[in-house]
């Protein structure tokens, strides 16, 4: 018979036997046995708790689905952050996830791991702390990172039932040089709050305030809310680093001074004030001023530093003058051996133009002055290697790693006769211990924290532990205690009842629902203490050859990754650093004419080497450092800690000598010169940067405040659109929509639109990471992203402008995102409609209906779809994403996409369908603000607003109408339903 | 040649006509071609007068409704039996499944509700002896398992129901899942892939045809 015969025959049989196939083949549905009263299956619920993922402490809500923890989002209700999250924030959910957690107690013998039950390890440590105890005391050492509340006296109480005080809050960014600065310059020896938002000139040396500075989240809404442009005025950010960072994206200017020199440019300028006569002070007090000052000519000081006399006298005149102004110092990044100095100038400069007690506050007491200093740190290797310390447990923090390896660590702590990790991940100082304890992460434990004055922030669990084998590890020291006879915990027996000690049930209940108990914190008045003179200023030194080729070194905290303890989640390696766009890698920067010098391209892998050690990086051509500056980001190097972290990169701070402190005990980062040396080879460089020019398209604009004053914007390209043609496009567009207006579309129905305010937005990827939490986006790895096959629906775009030899060059940042044009180019060239307009105004994507055929990515100019090349979400997939327990996150109200399928932001519609069945169901219309997408709820600059263009009264809509409004690449007629406003820049004299 | 073709188109035939009764097995004889009007949840079962259902002539009270001869849909690990339940005790359907009411996803009733009951009803015979459904629903309960039950009902991962906003619009649960009140074990009655049902409904009353209203 035929051939085609056959099939027909073959196809008509087949069909009949598919279509008595069962539509759900085996799948079982289990009921609850009890079901709990507040739990309604597919309704979210949302506990208030405290981020841990840095010691800032902002609030947060966990949101969720059938008792899993699926979604961070911000508690608008707490004064820290005030309902916004960072990136890290939105990524503590991977650590609560992470497959590679510590499930079980293990013990270290000479053959490796092995499992140890709890009562085992408990009674092994009880043991050897009885035994630790009787020997003498302080022979038990306990480590966590910076604490407070009452866990953290707790711990205390813990440690001195053992007769020993030693107890080290160890955070590898303390702040040191702040706090002995401030007891230098006004007697106490704290770190006062900042207030930005009420600051008219913010002038930074070398803080990283919207990046991991003392508290980003709550300080970049601050700054937002002053530099944004608003009513006709702006305040105006000078940048003052060696290393132009994200922070001094942000700024109008930025000054780059010779390393290690702000300080004293810093004295320079508040000179300059005092000679300009426009100090704040009188008296006796002047007069110490005056005379202080007087050797710090602008001559002198802009030979040291490299910085114009001109500038110098200009920025001390608008500093003075835009009052209350703010300057802040104490990053990591510039925090070489005169870092307290410089923090201590910075401190005089305030006083002179009268900020202190105004946008720099002292309270009676900062969350910062409990945390032990890098001296104490080394005074405990040095306690360790004599001898001293017999038992050491250590707590969710990692100084194997953040330690440099001169310092010794390691060895010191083998020393030890017993150590024992409380840790929820296996990192490089976990795996150095005899035993391991698993811990749980902060979203599943008890805790109240106070991360602010006045502030006294709750931690409870957002679900329960994820694995059975975990337990807190305030519960597992009174377990212990408990085993060595010991009473402690005031008849507290849980971890719970601690944090409960005192508090009456209702109140308990109160603050649990609100996140904490908040009070205004007063406001201690300082004053110049009459010997600040006695501080001496001078230039730091720096390790290595001062002689022509070396460099100095700029190790940077990195915004994901902060101090290493982001690289095991891969939604933070998966966010591109906002200056070089590289993700999953380690890079150091190096400036154009420096790579001249050295002939080395972007990818040539050169040898780093300082006097103390040396690593192997790819070069990243740069012009944001200086020419006698390289830098590096931390948090890369990892030798343990995960998947995503082992083995990946190269650690800076391996490079530092373990002696160079500063004058407050600090570690000075910022302390060693290196040289770069090719070594012949290169890598690729795992980058998703397009171009790093605008080349005239008009994509992120900004206007001069001069301008903007006159109602001045920057003009795209369809400025250059003759009246005709205006009309000519206008019409097409309108005959365009009237086709359209049929049906359904010609209902009134909602328009779903966005704004986002370039004079707000830092640039600091918090959005990007919530997308990636609420949508369910698989992380593809380094290989994928070499590719360019990275799948964040959002993705900041980061453009240069203006020459970028010397520092006067503007940096130009957009989030870019699905513009859903209401033309959109993607729309009619899908064979099969699974990319279409929906009736209020989203650009629809149909997953199911999606063949694959990427005709709509080729088409759309602004490059936001992205397609599945692999099946990320199917288990045995290479590139499988959701690796268990990361499956737990997913959103169960988005679909997980599979292979051949193509996708896009969908301004979070099914929240949008969410609120409208909602609103539907309880009989009640929205309102505005109802709905929000996920990164305009994280955002802390609070840049992306979300609304209904057709509701005159919305705030979308009134953004829209505001004269900086402009679409992305207008000149294309898409009609984007995104409007950007433009970055206003104070050019020229504030 | 000829007989070739013969052969196979007989063989072709027989084989559409299993797989036709096959999915008429699968589905319930005389499976529903049109929704029925309106009704409130499980009033008093009104006779579909297609003369199948041997609920047609009970009331309320009295013995259980005779099982037919043959019983649709999969066995569950109870026999749990909604026509003695929803259809002679006219049981409200959301008193069980009340999560339709008030969520996207509907639930089963967790094995605490049906112990409200059923710790003390326990249909019990001469020798006192419990019925056996009623004594494996304890069991489970007592050992604090849940009940797998054999899932009937699924639309697909890619699309998303709001039973509540259905549920507020006073559609009656029979309207898609068929009259479960003379089920003794339940079926699928329609085919979930099977959007062309939906949109229908949804023209009928001029709501949304949007893809996203449920694909997203």
């Amino acid at each position: 018979m035929e051939r085609r015969r056959f099939l027909q025959v073959a196809g008509v049989a087949g069909i009949g036997v598919a279509a008595g196939c069962a539509p759900t083949s085996g799948e079982r549905l289990l009921p609850y046995v009890n079901e709990s009263d507040d739990l309604i299956p597919g309704i979210p619920e949302f506990y208030a708790s405290t981020c841990r993922e840095c010691p800032a402490g902002c609030g947060i809500q966990v949101k969720t689905r059938e008792a899993r923890a699926i979604k961070v989002e911000g508690n608008p209700a707490h004064p820290v952050g005030h309902g916004r999250v960072c990136a890290r924030g939105q990524a503590a959910l991977q650590g609560l996830y992470d497959p590679d957690r510590v499930k079980q107690p293990w013990r270290r013998t000479a053959r490796g791991l092995e499992p140890v039950t709890w009562d085992r390890a408990i009674e092994q440590i009880a043991t050897a702390l009885g035994a630790a105890a009787a020997s003498g005391a302080d022979r038990v050492a306990l480590v966590t990172g910076a604490d407070s509340g009452a866990l953290d006296a707790f711990y205390d109480e813990w440690l001195a039932a053992f007769r020993s005080h030693r107890r080290l809050r160890y955070e590898a960014f303390a702040y040191e040089p702040l706090r002995e600065a401030s007891r230098l310059t006004f007697g106490v020896a704290a770190v006062p709050e900042f207030d930005f938002a009420s600051a008219r000139y913010v002038l930074s040396f070398g803080a990283d305030f919207l990046e991991t500075w003392l508290s980003p989240v709550e300080y970049t809404r601050q700054f937002a809310e002053a530099h944004r442009y608003h009513d006709g005025r702006m305040a105006k950010f000078v940048a003052v680093e060696p290393r132009r960072g994200l922070t001094a994206y942000s700024a109008d200017e930025w000054i780059a001074p010779k390393p290690g020199t702000e300080g004293l440019l810093a004295l320079g300028i508040a000179s300059s004030v005092v000679r300009q006569g426009k100090a704040d002070l009188t008296g006796a007090e002047a007069d110490r001023v005056r005379g202080f000052c007087a050797r710090f000519t602008a001559r002198g000081v802009a030979e040291t530093t490299g910085v114009a006399e001109d500038v110098i006298d200009r920025v001390a005149r608008e500093f003075a003058a835009a009052r209350p102004s703010l300057a802040v110092a104490g990053g990591v990044a510039t925090q070489h051996r005169a870092a307290t100095q410089a923090a201590a100038a910075v401190n005089l400069l305030n006083y002179v133009v009268g900020n202190v007690g105004r946008t720099v506050r002292y309270h009676a007491a900062s969350p910062w002055e409990k945390v032990s200093r890098y001296r104490d740190a080394t005074a405990w290797i040095a306690a360790m290697q004599a001898g001293a310390v017999d038992v050491a447990l250590v707590h969710r923090t990692n100084p194997a790693f953040t330690l440099p390896k001169a310092a010794g660590f390691a060895d010191a702590f083998r020393k030890v006769h017993l150590t024992v990790a409380l840790a929820s991940h296996l990192d490089e100082t976990a795996e150095l211990c005899d035993l391991i304890l698993p811990d749980v992460t902060p979203l599943e434990e008890w805790s109240v924290v106070e991360p602010a004055a006045g502030v006294r922030s709750f931690v409870q669990p957002a679900m329960t532990p994820v694995f059975d084998g975990t337990r807190q590890a305030a519960d597992a020291l009174l377990a212990i205690a408990a085993k060595a006879g010991k009473t402690v915990g005031r008849g507290a027996a849980t971890a719970r009842e601690l944090v409960a000690a005192g508090m009456v049930p209702t109140a308990l209940d109160h603050a649990l629902q609100h996140g904490g108990e908040f009070a205004a914190a007063p406001v201690k008045p300082v004053r110049l203490v009459p010997d600040f003179a006695r501080v001496v200023y001078r230039a730091p030194a720096f390790d290595g050859d001062a002689g022509g080729e070396a460099l100095v070194l700029i190790a940077y905290p990195s915004a994901a990754l902060f101090d290493g303890r982001g690289a095991n989640k891969g939604w933070l390696q998966e966010l591109p650093d906002v200056a070089t766009k590289i993700a999953w890698q380690s890079w150091v920067e190096v400036h154009p004419d420096t790579a001249l010098r050295l002939r080395v391209a972007n990818g040539d892998l050169v040898t780093v080497t300082s006097p103390h050690g040396r690593v192997e990086a790819p070069v990243y051509v740069y012009p944001g450092v200086r020419p006698d500056v390289v830098a590096m980001p931390i948090g890369q190097g990892h030798t343990a800690y995960g998947r995503n972290a082992k083995h990946r990169g190269v650690n800076p701070l391996d490079l530092l000598g373990a002696d160079a402190v500063d004058a407050s005990g600090a570690l000075a980062f910022c302390s060693t010169r290196v040289t770069l040396a090719k070594t012949g080879r290169q890598t690729r460089l795992a980058t998703t940067e397009g171009s790093a020019r605008q080349l005239g398209r008009g994509i992120a604009r900004a206007v001069s405040l001069a301008g903007a004053l006159k109602g001045e914007v920057e003009a795209g390209p369809e400025a250059t659109l003759t009246d005709a043609e205006r009309a000519a496009v206008a019409a097409a567009a309108a005959s365009q929509r009237e086709r359209a207006n049929i049906g359904v579309y010609a209902k009134p129905n909602p328009k779903w639109e966005l704004t986002i305010d370039l004079s707000r937005c830092t640039g600091c990827q918090a959005c990007v990471t919530a997308c990636y939490a609420e949508n369910n986006l698989p992380v593809v790895g380094e290989e994928q992203t070499l590719r360019h096959r990275g799948m964040a629906w959002i993705r900041l775009e980061r453009y240069y402008e203006g020459d970028t030899a010397g520092t006067d060059w503007q940096v130009r940042q957009i989030p870019m995102l699905c513009q859903q044009c209401e033309n959109a180019p993607c729309e009619p060239v899908c064979p099969v409609y699974a990319a279409y307009h929906t009736p209020d105004g989203l650009n629809g994507q149909i997953y199911n209906r999606c063949i694959g055929t990427r005709y709509c990515a080729a088409n759309c100019p602004y490059k936001v779809r992205y397609f599945n090349w692999w099946d990320y979400g199917t288990v045995g997939d290479p590139y499988f994403a959701f690796v268990e327990p990361l499956n737990w996150q997913l959103n169960p109200d988005v679909t997980v996409r599979t292979k051949g399928v193509m996708e896009k932001c969908t301004f979070c519609v099914q929240r949008i369908r969410f609120a409208q069945t909602d609103a539907k169901v309880r009989k009640r219309e929205l309102a505005d603000g109802d709905i929000t997408p996920a990164c305009a709820q994280t955002c802390p600059a609070e840049a992306i607003v979300f609304g209904d263009a057709h509701d005159p009264s919305s705030l979308v809509s009134r953004l829209k109408q505001d004269a900086r409004g402009y679409h992305a690449l207008g000149m294309l007629n898409t009609k984007p339903g995104v409007t950007y406003l433009e970055r206003v820049i104070t050019q020229g004299e504030a | 040649m000829k007989r070739t073709t013969y052969l196979l188109a007989g063989g072709a035939l027989l084989c559409l006509s299993a797989a036709l009764a096959g999915v008429s097995l699968v589905r319930g004889q005389g499976a529903e071609r049109r929704a029925p009007a309106d009704t409130a949840f499980s009033a008093v079962p009104r006779s579909s007068g297609a003369g199948y259902s041997s609920l047609d002539g009970v009331r309320p009270g009295g013995d259980w409704p005779a099982l037919p001869r043959r019983l649709n849909g999969p066995a569950q690990p109870i026999f749990y039996r909604h026509d003695v339940h929803a259809g002679q005790y006219r049981m409200p359907c959301l008193y069980c499944h009340n999560n339709a009411a008030n969520s996207w996803t509907v639930n089963l009733p967790s094995e605490s509700t049906c112990m409200g009951c059923h710790i003390v009803t326990s249909a019990p015979d001469t020798a006192g002896n419990p019925d056996p459904e009623i004594a494996k629903l304890r069991d489970y309960y007592a050992k604090g398992v849940s009940i797998p039950w054999v899932r009937i009902n699924k639309i697909p991962e890619y699309s998303h129901f709001p039973h509540m906003r259905h549920v507020a619009a006073g559609l009656a649960c029979q309207t898609c899942h068929g009259n479960i009140q003379q089920m003794p074990r339940v079926f699928p009655v329609r085919d979930p892939s099977n959007m062309g049902w939906c949109t229908n409904c949804h023209m009928q009353r001029g709501v949304t045809r949007d893809c996203t209203a449920c694909h997203f």
